[in-house]
This record gives C-alpha cells, structure tokens and sequence, in this order.
C-alpha cells in the first residue's frame, strides 16, 4: 500500500559564493492520513527548508536531492506545472509570518473566494458561501459581514486563521504548519493549535507541525521528530520522547525549556561543543553558544 | 470624499479644464489663433480693446497668446499623454516581468536600459528625429521609449520587493501560477508608483518636447506646443515678458496639477490611508453595530 507521504535520503543544499552550504542531510520520513508529526529543532537546523521541499518551494539556488513521495507520486524534479497541481489540493501550508500573509489590496473575502473560482472553477456566488462557511470553520465570528474587510481590520491571531483558512479551503490531504505561532502571543497561541488540532481530526488530514517549542509539539503531534544539522537525530511517539529522550541532544533541547526553571540561571544552554561537532567543516551557521528558548 | 481634500479638486478642475480646451475649443479656434496681424505685434495683456480673444496680449507675429495657448494645448496634452502612456506601459510591463523572474533575462533587459539611460535622450531624439521627419507621431515615440529605463528600473526594484512578502509565499503555497501571481499580487502594488512617477513625468516630458522644438527639429509651425511659446517668447523676455510667462504658467499649473491628483490618488487606493477620506462612512458603520 502506497503511504501518504513517503520522503526517502532527501537532501537540501545551496550553492552560495562561498561553496556548498547542506541544509538537509538525508533525511527519511514517512506518514499517513491521520497522523500528526511535530518536527523541532533549533534555528537552522533544516525543518523549514524540509518543509518547503514537500511543496516543491525550494528555489534557486538551493538543490534538492533523493525522493519525497506523495501519494505515489514523485515531487522532487516535477515540473512547475504539476507542482501547481499538488500545491493546495493536495498539500497546504500554513506560514510563520501571518501579518503579511495576505495581500494588502484585496479583501480577505476576494482572496479566499478567488482560490475556489480559479481552482475548482465555482461560480463567483458559490465561492462566496464557500468562502464564508470557511470562515466560520476557522471561527471567524459574523463571517458574512467581515466578508468585505481589509486585511489590516484584522488581529493578527485573525489573519493566521484566515490564513489556515487559505490553506485548509481545498482539502489537502496533508497541512504542512511552518510555526505557525511564532508571531502570535500565547493565549492567541492557545486557539490557533486548538484550531488546527480540531480541523486535523475533522478532515482526517495529515499534519506536519515545524515548531521550535517543544510544549507545543507535545500538545499538538501524536510523533514528534527531532531534527539537529539537517539530519533526524531522533524519532518516536510523542510521549515516549518526553519520558525517555534518547539522543543527547533532545535531552539538551529539553533541559533547556523554560517550563522546567524557576529562574534563567537553571536553564540549560546547549553547549557549544555539542552545536559545532556534527556540523563538520561547511555546513550549519551555529557559531556562538546559544541558549534554546521557547516562546 | 472628494470635496474632503480641496487641493485634488482644484488640480482636477484644471486638468478637466485644460483637456476640454484642448479637445472641444482647440478645433474651433485654431484658424483665429494663427492668424497674424502684425499691427498688433506684442499687443499687451489685460486690456480688452481688440477683443477677448487678445486679452493675454499677442506674440512676435501678432497672433493671439491666448488662442495660441488653447491650440498649443492640444499638442502638449497629447504628446504628453501618448509618450508617457507608451514609456509607463512598456516600462511597467517589463520592470514586473524582470523584477519577478531575475537571472539572465533580468540581467539582458537592465543592460539594454542601461544603454538606453546613459544615451541622453536629446541627443537619440535629435538623431532619430533628423533621420525620420520630425512630426508628432515621430516626436511621440522617441520622447516614449526614451524615457522607458525609468519605469523599468523603478517598477523592476518595487517588483523584487514585493515577490519576497509572505503572501506571494502563500499564493504560490496555494498553487497560483506565476502569471496570476504577477499581475493579481504584485502588479497592484507597483502600480501607484508608477502612477505617480507617470504624472511626474508628464511635466518633464512637455519640457523635453519644448527642447526638441527650441532646437528645432521638434514641431514644425503651424503645429504649435507650450514649450514652443515658451522658446519663442525666450527671445523677448524683456521687452515682451508675458509671451513666455503666460505659456510657462500654464506648464507649470499643469504639471503641478497632475502630481497633486496623484498623490491623492494614491492615498485614497492605499486601504489603510483611506480612512482618512472615508471616516464619515466608517463611523456611520460603527455606530450601527
């Protein structure tokens, strides 16, 4: 049986000026319907770049190499064309930075109406009402009257849903979540992992879940990956990971939590000679010693 | 709305005015205004004895400033209007194209434009226009593609800052192609700009005409334009002040009038400066609610 998503020794470089520059190591993962998978790691460790490949959003002059699967069909090397086919029908992501996702000129309604008239071809009446019950999935309250709104009469924690909203409208099968919390405070937070988590078990749609912070990863991933230099240092269930971390880096990661200090002075940074000794020669920007802290 | 910022309406009242001039009276009038009497050579302005039509006085060769003036509109106006359309179009639809693609292609156009920049454009419209006949079409086209390097590198750079906003990420995340991504998410944010460099332009691109007139292989008489009164009245400028004041003016109102009405243009498209202008609508709305 063929798997949702299936990516085999995929690897990521770019080429810069100054050689080759490794932001995905061969990696191997796989998943199906249903399954939530939190990806965490450090700055620069590769998971946004990972993301972006199963989109086909790798750009010039970054290079990908090996296989990513999706239902069946290869994404690395496809051409733009298909790609574009994939994109949103068949794998959505959401971004990190909501406060721009949205074009400034058009209002929030023509831009979700807009993905339904030139994807699925629906008239401009039907894209409307499509367009409104999405809004309301997403819990945008009087949906039907912000229809006409401008992305600036939005919180921010509202453009993040209108963008999950965006990329959810075409029932992909897998959502790809690029933290996309980050930008938002956390009682926001709160509600837009509750949201995700609600749509995940709704639709049945796979989710890949990039995040830095390992509280929301347990909250919203049933298998957590953690990701260190652009290889997987260690994969499990989720639980499993949090009681028994094996690698010693997942351990720093989580000896560096904030949760777990009464005061800065018992956090853990991760130790400079752990950050530079797998990143041999060119490879990861880590220079200084850094301390990893959640938001 | 309108009436909110009185300065836009003047400006438009203006443009309304000269373009009515320039399309309903100039065809009316033109016999009259190139008539000559050289009786009335440098008649004096602000005296009605030799009839309205002589009221801003008279040029070297006796014909009336102010017919002149109305005639010479409606070349200005479409000179104007055609060679900057031609530029900004071109310009516009190439800086997008390049901005948004980059690498080689991005590489060929700037140099072209290069070239195209470094060339000063008099010296390429008195060449172009000493081997074709210097004519308003001919005048038309060399005054627009001279001056496209402006819109393209002005359009080409705003271009490359909007392809790297997050929500030309999220369009092409949701599978836009990059046609739709060009001219739905990028086009209307470049376009302001060069709506209001274009106005912009207008002012310089009458100037330019008037030099390539000065120099004499612009417009030939009987064809007239502002910057051709200007030049003629050049010569006189002390004992006959008003044959190039009253051209100049014009020219200058105009060109004043066309950037102030951008500008307001601009506001009142920007959604989030256009509160400004529509507060009325707005707190009717809240208070509603």
């Amino acid at each position: 049986m063929t798997r949702l998503l299936e990516i085999s020794d995929l690897r990521i470089f770019f080429e810069s000026g100054f050689g080759k520059v490794d932001a995905v190591r061969g990696v191997s993962l796989s998943m199906d319907m249903g399954d939530a998978i939190a990806v965490v790691g450090a700055s620069g460790s590769g998971k946004t770049v990972l993301g972006r490949s199963m989109l086909g959003l790798v750009d010039a002059p970054g290079v990908v190499q090996g296989s990513i699967r999706f239902d069946g069909t290869e994404i690395v090397g496809r051409s733009e064309k298909d790609l574009r086919g994939i994109r949103g029908l068949g794998i959505g992501m959401v971004f990190q930075d909501a406060l721009d996702g949205l074009n400034p000129v058009y209002s929030i309604g023509s831009q979700l109406s807009e993905i339904f008239t030139v994807r699925l071809g629906l008239s401009r009446s039907q894209a409307k009402s499509q367009a409104i019950s999405l809004m309301e999935q997403v819990g945008i309250r009087r949906a039907d009257e912000r229809y006409n709104d401008y992305p600036h009469q939005f919180s921010g924690g509202m453009r993040q849903r209108i963008c999950i909203a965006m990329a959810i409208g075409l029932k992909p099968k897998i959502l790809i979540a690029d933290e996309p919390t980050t930008a938002l405070d956390v009682t926001v937070q709160a509600g837009i992992l509750r949201l995700i988590k609600s749509l995940q078990s709704e639709t049945g749609m796979g989710l890949i879940f990039v995040t830095h912070d390992l509280a929301v990863a347990r909250m919203i991933s049933t298998r957590i990956v953690v990701m260190y230099a652009g290889q997987i240092v260690e994969q499990g269930l989720t639980e499993e990971i949090f009681l028994r971390p094996k690698h010693p880096y997942t351990r720093a990661l989580l000896a560096a939590h904030p949760a777990r200090a009464r005061s800065w002075r018992d956090l853990e940074p991760i130790p400079d000679a752990f950050v530079t000794d797998s990143s041999s020669g060119e490879g990861t920007s880590h220079s200084s010693p850094q301390m990893v802290v959640t938001s | 709305m309108f009436v909110s910022s009185p300065l836009a309406v003047a400006s438009a009242t203006w443009l309304l005015f000269v373009l009515v001039l320039a399309f309903v009276v100039a065809p009316l009038v033109v016999d009259v205004a190139n008539h000559q009497t050289i009786g009335l050579r440098f008649f004096a302005p602000f005296q009605f004895d030799k009839g309205f039509a002589f009221f801003l006085g008279a040029d070297s060769l006796g014909r009336p400033i102010m017919l002149q003036l109305i005639v010479g509109a409606r070349t200005s106006v479409l000179i104007a209007i055609f060679s900057v359309g031609i530029s900004a179009t071109i310009g516009y639809a190439i800086g997008l194209i390049s901005g948004y693609f980059g690498g080689w292609v991005d590489n060929i156009l700037l140099r072209i434009a290069d070239i195209i920049h470094t060339v000063p454009s008099l010296l390429m419209a008195l060449v172009v226009l000493f081997v074709l006949q210097p004519s308003i079409l001919n005048l038309v086209i060399v005054l627009g593609i001279t001056r496209i390097p402006v819109y393209l590198r002005t359009s080409r750079t705003q271009t490359m800052e909007v392809r790297e906003r997050m929500f030309v990420e999220v369009a092409k995340a949701i599978g836009a192609s990059d046609w739709r991504i060009i001219t739905r998410d990028i086009a209307p944010l470049v376009f302001p700009t060069i709506r209001t460099l274009a106005m912009l332009e207008v002012a310089a691109v009458i100037l330019s005409a008037a030099s390539l007139t000065f120099l004499g292989i612009g417009l030939q008489r009987p064809d007239v334009d502002w910057g051709m009164m200007v030049s003629d009245g050049r010569a006189y400028l002390k004992s006959a002040w008003f044959v190039a004041v009253f051209p100049g003016i014009v020219i200058v109102l105009t060109a004043l009038s066309a950037n102030i009405l951008s500008n307001w243009l601009r506001a009142v498209e920007d959604p989030a400066q256009s509160t400004l202008f529509f507060r009325a609508r707005k707190k009717k709305r809240s208070s509603s609610q």
